[in-house]
């Protein structure tokens, strides 16, 4: 008897009771096999906080946390009653690593560790899962072709990237799905002095937009293509040139498209856009950044709960 | 039913959001453009000419001493993501590392890179052009001055 079996077993005597329950828990029956795999929640950003090295021999390392969770229940874009409270809450650490062979050319490393747990529907009442551990590793080959200006600089980038299944597809809330995934992403950032109104006001912008190509998996787990796309806009209020030190505000805004599995093992499908205040430092050769997202726009495909507010705090450094 | 339901509900909604995507696409295509031909104009009016005092020339000339070396530096608008010059540059035996930044700062806001030399020992220019190009900037003219206190240029050979 499989899980999703399982559960409606339980569920059947309160739908039979109370027929006006009756959508809402079949919309739960999506909810039920929702998995949190990190591919849903992936930023196709860089170390180090997409910025450098881009010297040639140049590497760095950086590390962020990442933590999202909600207890609000969404039936496609309306928020709805969550008489059982219902939750997810996921952390992740990512340790991620650069070299940089040429400013055109880096290869990149970002491994997850994960802490994930919620509380789903199980029969008349609920129950608490939750599992951690590593995640999948993903390696990427960052190409890029970078502009010089007199008061500026900018590159387009191409990130061809491989998402290895490195994390466990055991249990009932795995870590992974098990496949092997493509992820391709296009970018252009540009930092400089745009405005000649302004000359001394330096400007940055990011975009990303990005797609996975996610493969079967298994236990029959195969995960929607994910569409992604990441802005960020920001000025340099604050910086000294002698200390090598500057403090970045900016803004960000992401979207997401999880579109549907071709199985019914993950229903993770839907689309979102978050936005959110973002605060980079550095000082020297070490940059701190820190944001807060939150859902300006969420769908789900079906019945799920929103992801919620991020927090993403990171500290990289380059060499 | 159920499955023509959800196949129109997912067509529309990727409609939906390919159309979001779509304009802002739209939105950043028309402020690229608008920074890129804005910052065309400021290229041109911060070329250097000796003729003039307000130049970048004369600019240089009043900030640099006998014994420190300037370079124009295209791109060279981030301290942090220009640590990689730096890095290139110290290992040369005519920097004079010894103090702050190892004796290399740059100035972002005019992109200029000033670098301390060791007493009596003369720059190779080439090798400073070297360095940034493998930074990952564009060097556009390096300047010293001379034993009669006037500024000289070096142009790299070859420009990428």
């Amino acid at each position: 008897m499989s899980l999703y079996t399982a559960v409606f077993a339980g569920l059947s005597p309160i739908l039979d009771l109370h027929p006006v329950l009756t959508i809402y828990f079949k919309m739960l029956k999506r909810y039920i096999l929702i998995l949190f795999f990190s591919a849903g929640v992936l930023k196709a950003h860089q170390p180090v906080m997409d910025m450098a090295p881009r010297w040639a021999g140049g590497s760095g390392l950086q590390i962020r946390h990442i933590w999202f969770g909600s207890d609000e229940l969404l039936a496609y874009e309306d928020q709805v009653s969550n008489p059982l409270g219902l939750s997810h809450d996921v952390n992740q650490t990512w340790f991620e690593g650069v070299y940089t062979f040429d400013r055109s050319f880096r290869v990149t490393a970002k491994l997850p560790y994960l802490k994930q747990s919620r509380l789903r529907p199980s029969g008349a009442g609920t129950v608490f899962e939750q599992n951690s551990g590593w995640g999948d590793l993903i390696v990427g080959m960052p190409l890029k072709r970078y502009t010089n200006a007199s008061r500026a600089t900018w590159n387009l980038g191409f990130t061809p990237s491989l998402r290895l299944p490195t994390g466990s597809s055991a249990g009932d809330l795995p870590l992974s799905d098990g496949s092997l995934d493509l992820g391709l992403s296009f970018s252009y950032s540009y930092e400089g002095y745009p405005w000649e109104s302004h000359p001394d006001r330096l400007f940055y912008q990011l975009y990303d937009a990005f797609v996975w190509i996610n493969g079967e998996g298994e236990r029959g787990m195969r995960e929607g293509n994910v569409f992604g796309l990441d802005i960020n806009w920001g000025i340099k209020p604050i910086f000294d040139d002698e200390a090598v030190t500057g403090t970045y505000l900016m803004w960000d805004l992401s979207a997401r498209h999880a579109r549907s599995s071709d199985t019914l093992t993950t229903p993770l499908s839907g689309s979102r856009v978050h936005t959110g205040p973002v605060f980079v430092q550095y000082w020297g050769s070490t940059m701190f950044r820190v944001e807060w997202k939150f859902p300006v726009w969420e769908r789900a495909d079906g019945m799920a709960l929103s992801r919620g507010d991020e927090f993403n705090i990171g500290i990289g450094r380059a060499f | 039913m159920s499955t023509d339901k959800t196949q129109t509900f997912t067509n529309s909604n990727l409609m939906k959001i390919t159309h979001k995507i779509n304009i802002l696409f739209l939105y950043g295509a028309s402020f690229l453009f608008l920074h890129n031909f804005g910052h065309a104009g400021t290229l041109a009016a911060s070329k250097p000419s000796s003729s003039d005092p307000n130049s970048f020339s004369a600019k240089v000339s009043s900030v640099i001493s006998d014994s420190e070396l300037a370079v124009k530096v295209d791109g060279a608008v981030c301290s942090f993501c220009a640590n990689g010059i730096r890095k290139g540059l110290s290992k040369y035996e005519f920097v004079d590392t010894n103090g702050k930044n190892k004796g290399i700062t740059l100035d972002t806001k005019n992109q200029l890179l000033i670098v301390r030399l060791k007493k009596d020992r003369k720059p190779n220019v080439t090798k400073v052009f070297d360095s940034i190009l493998k930074g990952g900037y564009k060097p556009v003219k390096a300047y010293t001055k001379g034993v009669d206190g006037k500024l000289l240029e070096h142009v790299p050979q070859n420009k990428k």
